[in-house]
């Protein structure tokens, strides 16, 4: 007897969307507002995706619909999933491509430099590990540890990062509590898995090198400033889709 | 002229404005639809209700609207035409230096006019700046990276052919070099947004006097951007794009400011109103009632003093392009004897 593939469902389809993150802003394209319809035929899955400008750019557009198509395919059931870009001035080129399973630089022939689209993606996630770095560092340095405890903390100390419990450290040998800081270590510690960094301990700079306990608070500058870059993307982009879409405020975050 | 609560003159040069044509007949195709339309919602998403116009206003805004909204309501003293051509989209150009023209010649103390070239256009392109040079009398340019031309979606401003004519600009003495770093898409497959190329032409032609003013700060990249600033003493921060900010999200205002004030401080800041993507009276009003929040200060050790005001507000511009500022409202106040 023949098992009768899973359905899918547009919920599924949407929840496996949520996982595809806009690299400039770090955020999901379905919490950004991004996906803007999902149709469900059979075992064939189309995804429109809408951008807040006309003129958004085409490497981090073609990076988006495609990490969208590939994570609809991934899901059980989906034989087929087509990717469309509405109201953007490559929208018929990327959504064909990516759709068509085309690499950007098969894409965009001749006017790519040579470099790979992967070392963008790189750059940026680098940024927004130093940005969620530096919002776990400053909430940590708040909460009253010295730089030097900060520096010093191991991956093994994270206990707990659960919204049930709520972000349990050990410092110096003892468990501490930090109220309201569990989201903020769940995202640092996502982006550092992202940037596959395997070092004992949990604050290094993107290639895994400790931080003296020293230089902490000059190494964070450079994160806020990522931060502030970053802030200004997603205020900017949720802005002008809302406006550009008519749309009430997107729910943040 | 801005005069503060204790009667205190500022005087105001508003460092980047327009007078586009982007009404439909000026169109060309769906790109410059697409122009119209994003530079639009940067003005709906930005501005205050009270200040948000319709399209039709928007896209083709009269003289006389826009001589009011600077100078008569706006505390304008002094305004800089910063043309961008956009010849592939717009029939007669978006906003170019002849059609600005007009304008100054009819309010000659009003506007300062700047003029605009682009290396794509070769032997002949650099001619023709030479004359607009010589006909216009000339003190800055501002260049448009991102501007596609034909097959071209951009160019660099450490090409070969831009060095040309950022040399015929010294040889000519325009100092002041405006770049938008606009979201540039060539090559296609880098950061859109990269202003390193700034620093390059900064080291460059330090020596040989020119200033560069990246507009909008280099936002969204301005963590890159402060960091060329803060080695490069020829590199000016623009506000264009930054000054609404003010009223949208007031405490974010207030972090790029404190970074800004911290990398470049107050002598390399220009405030412009980028008109009419948003009108100066708001701004100002809201600028010069402005101070950074406690936390930031605070933790930064910051202050924006009333001297810091005049400054970004408009001794800056004044001395970028020799502008004669009024009595009172400089740094020299006459004692009373």
């Amino acid at each position: 007897m023949i098992e009768a593939p899973p359905a899918v469902s547009e919920a599924t389809v949407l929840d496996a969307l949520r996982s595809v993150i806009d690299p400039e802003l770090d955020e999901s394209l379905v919490d950004l507002g991004f996906v803007d319809s999902v149709r469900v035929e059979d075992a064939a899955v189309d995804v429109v995706l809408r951008l807040p400008t006309f003129w958004c750019a085409p490497n981090f557009a073609y990076l988006m619909a495609n990490d969208a198509r590939e994570a609809v395919l991934r899901q059980p059931g989906v034989r087929q999933a087509r990717v469309a870009l509405k109201d953007h001035m490559y929208g018929d080129e990327i959504g064909n491509g990516v759709s068509a399973g085309q690499a950007f630089s098969q894409l965009f022939d001749g006017q790519t430099d040579g470099d790979d689209i992967e070392a963008l993606r790189r750059l940026f996630y680098a940024k927004a590990f130093g940005m969620r770095q530096e919002q776990l560092v400053r909430f940590l340095l708040d909460a009253g540890l010295t730089t030097r405890e900060i520096t010093d903390l191991g991956v093994e100390d994270v206990i707990d990062i659960s919204d049930r419990s709520g972000l349990i450290l050990r410092v110096s040998g003892d468990q501490w509590l930090f109220r309201g800081g569990a989201p903020l270590a769940r995202m640092y510690l996502e982006r550092r898995e992202r940037m596959a960094i395997s070092a004992d301990r949990l604050i290094t700079d993107e290639h895994g090198r400790r931080i003296p306990a020293s230089g902490l608070r000059e190494y964070l500058e450079r994160g806020r400033r990522q931060r502030i870059s970053m802030t200004f993307n997603a205020l900017m982009c949720r802005g002008l889709l809302e406006t550009r879409y008519g749309l009430s405020k997107v729910e943040e975050r | 002229m801005y005069r503060t609560a204790d009667g205190e003159d500022v005087f105001v040069v508003d460092e980047h404005v327009h007078y586009w044509d982007g009404s439909p007949a000026n169109q060309k195709n769906r790109y410059a639809e697409g122009w119209v339309e994003c530079f639009y919602n940067y003005h709906k998403n930005l501005s205050p209700p009270d200040y948000v116009w319709p399209l039709e206003q928007y896209q083709r805004y009269s003289e006389q609207q826009m001589m009011r909204d600077l100078f008569e309501e706006g505390y304008v003293d002094r305004a800089i035409f910063q043309p961008t051509y956009l010849r592939d989209f717009f029939v007669n150009g978006w906003n170019t230096t002849d059609q600005n023209a007009v304008l100054k010649e009819k309010y000659p103390d009003r506007f300062i006019l700047n003029g605009a070239w682009d290396p794509r256009d070769g032997d002949a392109g650099l001619k023709q700046f030479e004359e607009d040079a010589k006909r216009y009398n000339l003190k800055g340019v501002k260049l448009y990276t991102a501007e596609w031309k034909g097959d071209s979606r951009g160019y660099k401003l450490g090409d070969p052919q831009t060095l040309r004519y950022l040399d015929k600009c010294v040889e000519l003495g325009i100092a002041n070099i405006h770049i938008h770093k606009g979201p540039t898409i060539w090559p296609f497959n880098r950061d859109a947004f990269d202003v390193a190329d700034v620093d390059e032409v900064a080291t460059l032609y330090r020596d040989a006097g020119l200033r560069f003013i990246v507009e909008h700060c280099g936002i969204p990249r301005i963590e890159d951007f402060c960091w060329i600033a803060a080695q490069e003493p020829n590199v000016y921060g623009g506000l264009a794009v930054v000054m609404p900010f003010i009223h949208a999200s007031p405490h974010y205002f207030g972090e790029v400011l404190a970074e800004l004030m911290w990398w470049l401080g107050p002598d390399r800041l220009l405030f412009s109103s980028d008109y009419a993507l948003w009108s100066p009276k708001w701004i100002i009003d809201k600028f010069m009632a402005w101070d950074f929040p406690e936390d930031i200060k605070q933790a930064r050790g910051l202050s924006m003093t009333l001297e810091d005001k005049r400054k970004i507000m408009g001794l800056n511009a004044g001395r970028l392009y020799d502008l004669p500022v009024p009595s009172g409202a400089g740094f020299q106040v006459a004692v009373p004897a």
